[in-house]
Protein backbone atom coordinates (compact mmCIF):
# COMPACT_ATOMS: atom_id res chain seq x y z
CA UNK A 1 0.00 0.00 0.00
CA UNK A 2 1.48 3.36 -1.02
CA UNK A 3 2.04 5.96 1.68
CA UNK A 4 2.61 9.72 1.45
CA UNK A 5 6.17 10.56 2.39
CA UNK A 6 6.53 13.04 5.31
CA UNK A 7 6.95 16.67 4.38
CA UNK A 8 10.34 17.94 5.45
CA UNK A 9 12.43 21.01 4.76
CA UNK A 10 10.24 23.07 2.48
CA UNK A 11 8.39 25.78 4.52
CA UNK A 12 5.83 26.18 1.81
CA UNK A 13 4.46 22.87 2.94
CA UNK A 14 4.06 24.02 6.57
CA UNK A 15 0.55 24.02 8.02
CA UNK A 16 -0.55 26.43 10.78
CA UNK A 17 -1.88 24.14 13.46
CA UNK A 18 -3.69 26.76 15.58
CA UNK A 19 -6.82 28.56 14.61
CA UNK A 20 -7.20 32.16 13.56
CA UNK A 21 -6.16 34.70 16.19
CA UNK A 22 -9.09 36.26 18.03
CA UNK A 23 -7.33 39.62 18.39
CA UNK A 24 -6.23 41.49 15.33
CA UNK A 25 -3.63 44.27 15.64
CA UNK A 26 -4.29 47.34 13.58
CA UNK A 27 -1.19 48.80 12.05
CA UNK A 28 -2.62 52.14 10.95
CA UNK A 29 -5.05 54.74 12.31
CA UNK A 30 -4.12 53.54 15.78
CA UNK A 31 -6.02 55.17 18.67
CA UNK A 32 -4.01 56.82 21.44
CA UNK A 33 -3.25 54.41 24.29
CA UNK A 34 -4.07 56.87 27.06
CA UNK A 35 -7.43 58.19 28.16
CA UNK A 36 -5.82 61.40 29.35
CA UNK A 37 -6.12 64.05 26.71
CA UNK A 38 -4.65 67.41 27.64
CA UNK A 39 -5.78 70.66 26.13
CA UNK A 40 -3.83 73.88 26.03
CA UNK A 41 -5.44 75.04 29.29
CA UNK A 42 -4.33 71.92 31.14
CA UNK A 43 -1.09 71.64 33.01
CA UNK A 44 0.57 69.57 35.67
CA UNK A 45 0.75 70.54 39.33
CA UNK A 46 3.73 69.05 41.15
CA UNK A 47 3.83 69.24 44.96
CA UNK A 48 6.82 68.11 47.01
CA UNK A 49 6.53 67.76 50.80
CA UNK A 50 9.77 67.24 52.75
CA UNK A 51 9.39 68.62 56.29
CA UNK A 52 12.70 67.44 57.74
CA UNK A 53 14.87 66.48 54.75
CA UNK A 54 18.05 68.49 54.21
CA UNK A 55 17.44 71.34 51.77
CA UNK A 56 17.92 72.10 48.96
CA UNK A 57 17.53 69.11 46.70
CA UNK A 58 16.43 68.73 43.10
CA UNK A 59 13.53 66.76 41.73
CA UNK A 60 13.52 65.39 38.20
CA UNK A 61 10.22 64.98 36.37
CA UNK A 62 10.09 63.08 33.08
CA UNK A 63 6.95 63.24 30.96
CA UNK A 64 6.06 61.56 27.66
CA UNK A 65 3.05 62.62 25.67
CA UNK A 66 1.64 62.06 22.22
CA UNK A 67 1.15 65.22 20.23
CA UNK A 68 -1.78 65.59 17.81
CA UNK A 69 0.63 65.27 14.90
CA UNK A 70 1.52 61.76 16.06
CA UNK A 71 4.92 62.56 17.52
CA UNK A 72 5.77 61.17 20.95
CA UNK A 73 7.62 63.84 22.87
CA UNK A 74 9.66 63.29 26.02
CA UNK A 75 10.71 66.11 28.28
CA UNK A 76 12.67 66.08 31.51
CA UNK A 77 12.49 69.05 33.86
CA UNK A 78 14.29 69.79 37.09
CA UNK A 79 12.69 71.50 40.08
CA UNK A 80 14.82 72.85 42.97
CA UNK A 81 13.16 72.26 46.34
CA UNK A 82 14.20 74.93 48.82
CA UNK A 83 11.22 74.86 51.18
CA UNK A 84 9.45 72.23 53.24
CA UNK A 85 6.52 72.45 50.82
CA UNK A 86 7.18 73.19 47.17
CA UNK A 87 4.52 73.70 44.51
CA UNK A 88 5.26 73.87 40.78
CA UNK A 89 2.93 74.35 37.81
CA UNK A 90 3.92 73.65 34.25
CA UNK A 91 2.15 73.05 30.96
CA UNK A 92 2.87 70.60 28.19
CA UNK A 93 0.63 71.63 25.35
CA UNK A 94 -2.07 69.67 23.59
CA UNK A 95 -1.83 65.89 23.36
CA UNK A 96 -2.29 62.58 25.06
CA UNK A 97 -0.36 62.06 28.27
CA UNK A 98 1.48 58.74 28.19
CA UNK A 99 3.50 58.56 31.41
CA UNK A 100 5.14 60.59 34.17
CA UNK A 101 8.03 59.72 36.46
CA UNK A 102 9.33 61.66 39.47
CA UNK A 103 12.55 61.07 41.42
CA UNK A 104 15.30 62.98 43.24
CA UNK A 105 18.41 63.66 41.19
CA UNK A 106 20.84 62.82 43.99
CA UNK A 107 20.89 60.64 47.08
CA UNK A 108 18.54 62.35 49.53
CA UNK A 109 16.86 59.63 51.54
CA UNK A 110 16.82 55.87 51.35
CA UNK A 111 13.58 55.47 53.31
CA UNK A 112 10.00 56.28 52.43
CA UNK A 113 8.51 58.75 54.86
CA UNK A 114 10.80 61.64 53.94
CA UNK A 115 9.71 63.10 50.60
CA UNK A 116 6.11 62.83 49.50
CA UNK A 117 5.09 63.93 46.03
CA UNK A 118 1.80 64.49 44.31
CA UNK A 119 1.14 65.22 40.65
CA UNK A 120 -2.25 66.27 39.38
CA UNK A 121 -3.76 67.65 36.22
CA UNK A 122 -4.39 71.33 36.67
CA UNK A 123 -6.77 73.34 34.52
CA UNK A 124 -6.28 77.06 34.21
CA UNK A 125 -9.73 78.50 34.88
CA UNK A 126 -8.82 81.73 36.57
CA UNK A 127 -10.32 81.87 40.05
CA UNK A 128 -11.68 78.36 39.65
CA UNK A 129 -8.27 76.85 39.00
CA UNK A 130 -7.81 73.65 40.92
CA UNK A 131 -6.27 70.22 40.57
CA UNK A 132 -8.86 68.12 38.80
CA UNK A 133 -7.27 64.72 38.34
CA UNK A 134 -4.69 63.31 40.77
CA UNK A 135 -2.15 61.12 39.00
CA UNK A 136 0.65 60.51 41.50
CA UNK A 137 0.57 60.34 45.29
CA UNK A 138 3.62 58.51 46.60
CA UNK A 139 6.94 58.76 48.44
CA UNK A 140 10.16 59.01 46.47
CA UNK A 141 13.54 57.78 47.68
CA UNK A 142 17.00 57.26 46.24
CA UNK A 143 15.76 54.10 44.56
CA UNK A 144 11.98 54.44 44.39
CA UNK A 145 10.41 56.64 41.75
CA UNK A 146 6.83 57.79 41.74
CA UNK A 147 5.17 57.17 38.41
CA UNK A 148 1.94 57.23 36.44
CA UNK A 149 0.10 55.23 35.16
CA UNK A 150 1.67 52.13 36.73
CA UNK A 151 2.67 53.57 40.11
CA UNK A 152 0.61 53.42 43.27
CA UNK A 153 -1.47 56.17 44.79
CA UNK A 154 -1.00 55.98 48.54
CA UNK A 155 -1.78 58.02 51.63
CA UNK A 156 1.14 59.49 53.53
CA UNK A 157 0.80 56.92 56.31
CA UNK A 158 0.24 53.90 54.06
CA UNK A 159 3.81 52.69 54.00
CA UNK A 160 6.69 52.20 56.39
CA UNK A 161 8.21 55.44 57.64
CA UNK A 162 11.63 56.98 57.71
CA UNK A 163 13.85 55.68 60.51
CA UNK A 164 15.54 58.57 62.31
CA UNK A 165 17.94 58.78 65.21
CA UNK A 166 17.54 62.33 66.47
CA UNK A 167 19.81 64.30 68.75
CA UNK A 168 17.62 66.68 70.73
CA UNK A 169 18.26 69.81 72.75
CA UNK A 170 20.56 69.64 75.75
CA UNK A 171 18.63 71.71 78.29
CA UNK A 172 20.25 74.26 80.55
CA UNK A 173 21.14 73.15 84.08
CA UNK A 174 18.04 72.59 86.17
CA UNK A 175 15.78 72.45 83.12
CA UNK A 176 13.79 69.60 81.63
CA UNK A 177 14.05 67.85 78.25
CA UNK A 178 11.28 68.65 75.81
CA UNK A 179 11.09 67.45 72.22
CA UNK A 180 8.35 68.58 69.87
CA UNK A 181 7.09 66.76 66.78
CA UNK A 182 7.90 69.08 63.87
CA UNK A 183 5.28 70.67 61.66
CA UNK A 184 3.84 68.45 58.90
CA UNK A 185 5.27 65.29 60.45
CA UNK A 186 3.95 62.26 62.31
CA UNK A 187 6.22 60.30 64.62
CA UNK A 188 6.14 56.83 66.04
CA UNK A 189 8.34 57.23 69.12
CA UNK A 190 10.20 54.00 69.69
CA UNK A 191 12.82 54.82 72.33
CA UNK A 192 14.84 57.61 73.91
CA UNK A 193 18.02 57.66 75.93
CA UNK A 194 19.74 60.37 77.97
CA UNK A 195 21.66 60.88 81.18
CA UNK A 196 20.64 62.79 84.26
CA UNK A 197 23.47 64.16 86.38
CA UNK A 198 22.17 64.97 89.85
CA UNK A 199 24.05 67.69 91.70
CA UNK A 200 25.46 67.27 95.19
CA UNK A 201 22.30 68.61 96.77
CA UNK A 202 21.00 65.81 98.95
CA UNK A 203 17.48 65.05 97.79
CA UNK A 204 15.87 62.21 95.89
CA UNK A 205 14.82 63.13 92.35
CA UNK A 206 12.20 61.10 90.54
CA UNK A 207 12.60 61.40 86.73
CA UNK A 208 9.44 60.87 84.77
CA UNK A 209 8.19 61.22 81.23
CA UNK A 210 5.14 63.05 79.95
CA UNK A 211 3.47 62.84 76.56
CA UNK A 212 1.30 65.82 75.71
CA UNK A 213 -0.42 67.33 72.70
CA UNK A 214 1.33 70.64 73.26
CA UNK A 215 -1.08 71.62 76.02
CA UNK A 216 -2.87 68.65 77.56
CA UNK A 217 -1.11 65.75 79.23
CA UNK A 218 -1.89 62.43 77.55
CA UNK A 219 0.43 60.10 79.42
CA UNK A 220 2.75 60.16 82.38
CA UNK A 221 5.19 57.65 83.81
CA UNK A 222 7.59 57.98 86.72
CA UNK A 223 10.76 55.94 87.10
CA UNK A 224 10.54 53.26 89.75
CA UNK A 225 13.78 54.26 91.35
CA UNK A 226 14.84 57.67 92.63
CA UNK A 227 18.06 59.37 91.62
CA UNK A 228 20.13 60.39 94.62
CA UNK A 229 22.65 63.20 94.91
CA UNK A 230 25.74 62.93 92.68
CA UNK A 231 24.34 60.00 90.69
CA UNK A 232 24.35 60.07 86.89
CA UNK A 233 22.06 57.34 85.62
CA UNK A 234 21.42 56.71 81.97
CA UNK A 235 17.68 56.77 81.52
CA UNK A 236 16.02 54.84 78.72
CA UNK A 237 12.44 55.28 77.61
CA UNK A 238 10.93 52.43 75.65
CA UNK A 239 7.87 50.24 75.57
CA UNK A 240 9.85 47.21 76.71
CA UNK A 241 10.07 47.28 80.48
CA UNK A 242 13.65 46.28 81.16
CA UNK A 243 13.46 46.36 84.90
CA UNK A 244 17.04 45.15 85.11
CA UNK A 245 18.11 48.70 84.38
CA UNK A 246 16.56 50.00 87.58
CA UNK A 247 19.78 50.49 89.51
CA UNK A 248 21.99 53.44 90.32
CA UNK A 249 23.51 53.48 86.83
CA UNK A 250 20.34 53.21 84.85
CA UNK A 251 16.62 53.73 84.95
CA UNK A 252 13.75 52.92 82.68
CA UNK A 253 10.77 55.01 81.68
CA UNK A 254 7.96 53.08 80.11
CA UNK A 255 6.16 54.56 77.13
CA UNK A 256 3.14 53.14 75.33
CA UNK A 257 3.72 50.72 72.47
CA UNK A 258 2.96 52.14 69.01
CA UNK A 259 3.10 55.69 70.36
CA UNK A 260 1.98 57.81 67.42
CA UNK A 261 2.46 61.55 67.84
CA UNK A 262 1.16 64.31 65.56
CA UNK A 263 2.81 67.63 64.81
CA UNK A 264 3.03 69.79 67.93
CA UNK A 265 2.84 66.85 70.32
CA UNK A 266 5.73 66.58 72.76
CA UNK A 267 7.56 64.06 74.83
CA UNK A 268 9.31 65.61 77.79
CA UNK A 269 10.78 64.81 81.13
CA UNK A 270 9.13 65.83 84.38
CA UNK A 271 11.32 65.61 87.43
CA UNK A 272 9.92 66.33 90.86
CA UNK A 273 12.69 67.71 93.10
CA UNK A 274 14.92 68.66 90.17
CA UNK A 275 17.65 70.99 91.42
CA UNK A 276 19.20 74.01 89.72
CA UNK A 277 22.52 72.20 89.43
CA UNK A 278 21.07 69.04 87.88
CA UNK A 279 21.86 68.43 84.24
CA UNK A 280 20.05 66.40 81.62
CA UNK A 281 22.08 65.49 78.56
CA UNK A 282 20.84 65.96 75.02
CA UNK A 283 18.45 63.08 74.39
CA UNK A 284 19.05 60.63 71.58
CA UNK A 285 15.81 59.16 70.39
CA UNK A 286 14.52 56.80 67.74
CA UNK A 287 11.45 57.58 65.71
CA UNK A 288 9.71 56.37 62.60
CA UNK A 289 8.62 59.42 60.67
CA UNK A 290 5.99 60.16 58.02
CA UNK A 291 5.06 63.29 56.20
CA UNK A 292 1.67 64.46 57.47
CA UNK A 293 0.24 67.46 55.68
CA UNK B 1 27.75 74.35 64.61
CA UNK B 2 25.57 74.12 67.71
CA UNK B 3 23.18 76.89 68.62
CA UNK B 4 22.30 78.18 72.05
CA UNK B 5 18.74 79.32 72.61
CA UNK B 6 18.60 82.72 74.30
CA UNK B 7 15.18 81.95 75.72
CA UNK B 8 15.81 78.68 77.56
CA UNK B 9 19.59 78.27 77.43
CA UNK B 10 19.38 74.91 75.70
CA UNK B 11 21.97 73.93 73.12
CA UNK B 12 21.13 72.13 69.91
CA UNK B 13 22.18 71.62 66.35
CA UNK B 14 19.73 72.71 63.69
CA UNK B 15 21.23 70.10 61.35
CA UNK B 16 21.43 66.48 62.36
CA UNK B 17 24.47 64.35 61.48
CA UNK B 18 22.58 62.85 58.52
CA UNK B 19 21.68 66.33 57.23
CA UNK B 20 18.10 66.28 58.44
CA UNK B 21 16.78 69.42 60.01
CA UNK B 22 15.98 69.84 63.69
CA UNK B 23 13.51 72.38 65.02
CA UNK B 24 14.15 73.51 68.57
CA UNK B 25 11.28 74.38 70.88
CA UNK B 26 11.81 75.49 74.48
CA UNK B 27 10.72 73.18 77.27
CA UNK B 28 8.09 74.15 79.82
CA UNK B 29 9.45 75.43 83.13
CA UNK B 30 8.35 74.60 86.68
CA UNK B 31 5.32 76.55 87.81
CA UNK B 32 6.52 78.75 90.69
CA UNK B 33 3.00 78.77 92.12
CA UNK B 34 2.95 75.00 92.34
CA UNK B 35 2.49 73.62 95.84
CA UNK B 36 3.40 69.91 95.99
CA UNK B 37 1.02 67.61 97.77
CA UNK B 38 3.11 66.23 100.63
CA UNK B 39 1.00 63.09 100.78
CA UNK B 40 2.10 62.07 97.30
CA UNK B 41 5.81 62.02 98.07
CA UNK B 42 8.46 62.32 95.35
CA UNK B 43 6.17 61.15 92.54
CA UNK B 44 4.19 64.34 92.82
CA UNK B 45 3.75 65.67 89.27
CA UNK B 46 5.88 68.76 88.73
CA UNK B 47 3.41 71.36 87.46
CA UNK B 48 4.79 73.38 84.59
CA UNK B 49 4.03 76.47 82.58
CA UNK B 50 5.25 77.58 79.19
CA UNK B 51 8.25 79.90 79.06
CA UNK B 52 6.99 83.45 78.58
CA UNK B 53 9.42 84.21 75.76
CA UNK B 54 9.44 80.73 74.32
CA UNK B 55 11.31 80.01 71.10
CA UNK B 56 9.72 77.50 68.73
CA UNK B 57 11.46 77.00 65.40
CA UNK B 58 8.75 74.85 63.85
CA UNK B 59 7.48 76.22 60.56
CA UNK B 60 3.95 77.51 60.26
CA UNK B 61 4.05 78.78 56.68
CA UNK B 62 5.92 80.71 54.05
CA UNK B 63 6.25 84.49 53.80
CA UNK B 64 4.82 85.18 50.35
CA UNK B 65 7.05 88.24 49.91
CA UNK B 66 10.41 86.97 51.11
CA UNK B 67 9.69 83.30 50.29
CA UNK B 68 11.21 82.46 53.66
CA UNK B 69 9.68 80.11 56.22
CA UNK B 70 7.82 81.59 59.17
CA UNK B 71 8.52 79.99 62.54
CA UNK B 72 6.06 79.66 65.40
CA UNK B 73 7.87 82.08 67.71
CA UNK B 74 11.34 83.59 67.64
CA UNK B 75 11.55 84.13 71.39
CA UNK B 76 14.81 85.81 72.38
CA UNK B 77 16.63 84.36 69.39
CA UNK B 78 19.73 82.22 69.46
CA UNK B 79 23.47 82.47 69.18
CA UNK B 80 25.80 80.22 67.22
CA UNK B 81 28.41 78.68 69.50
Amino acid sequence: MATTPPVTGDPRNAVIASGKRAVQITANQVQPPSPLYLQAEDGLELAIFSPTIALPFIISVSVRWLRPDGEIVCVRRFFPCTLTTNLFLFTLGEGFLLDIEVHPTAAVTSDPGGIFTTVAIFRDQGDLSAPIWPLISDYITNTHTASWPYGEQILMQDTQGRIRSITGTAPAAGAEISETVPSNVRWLLKSASFTYAASVTVLNRQPGIIIDDGVNILYRYVAGQAVAASQTPRITASSSNQLGLQDGSGAILSIPDCLLLSAGFRWRTNTPNIQVGDQYSAPQYLVEEWVSV
Amino acid sequence: MPNKCNSCGGTYSATQPDGSRYFHACAPIPNPAFQPDPTKGPVNLQATIELANKRNENITGIDLVTKQPIIVSAGAGFIVL
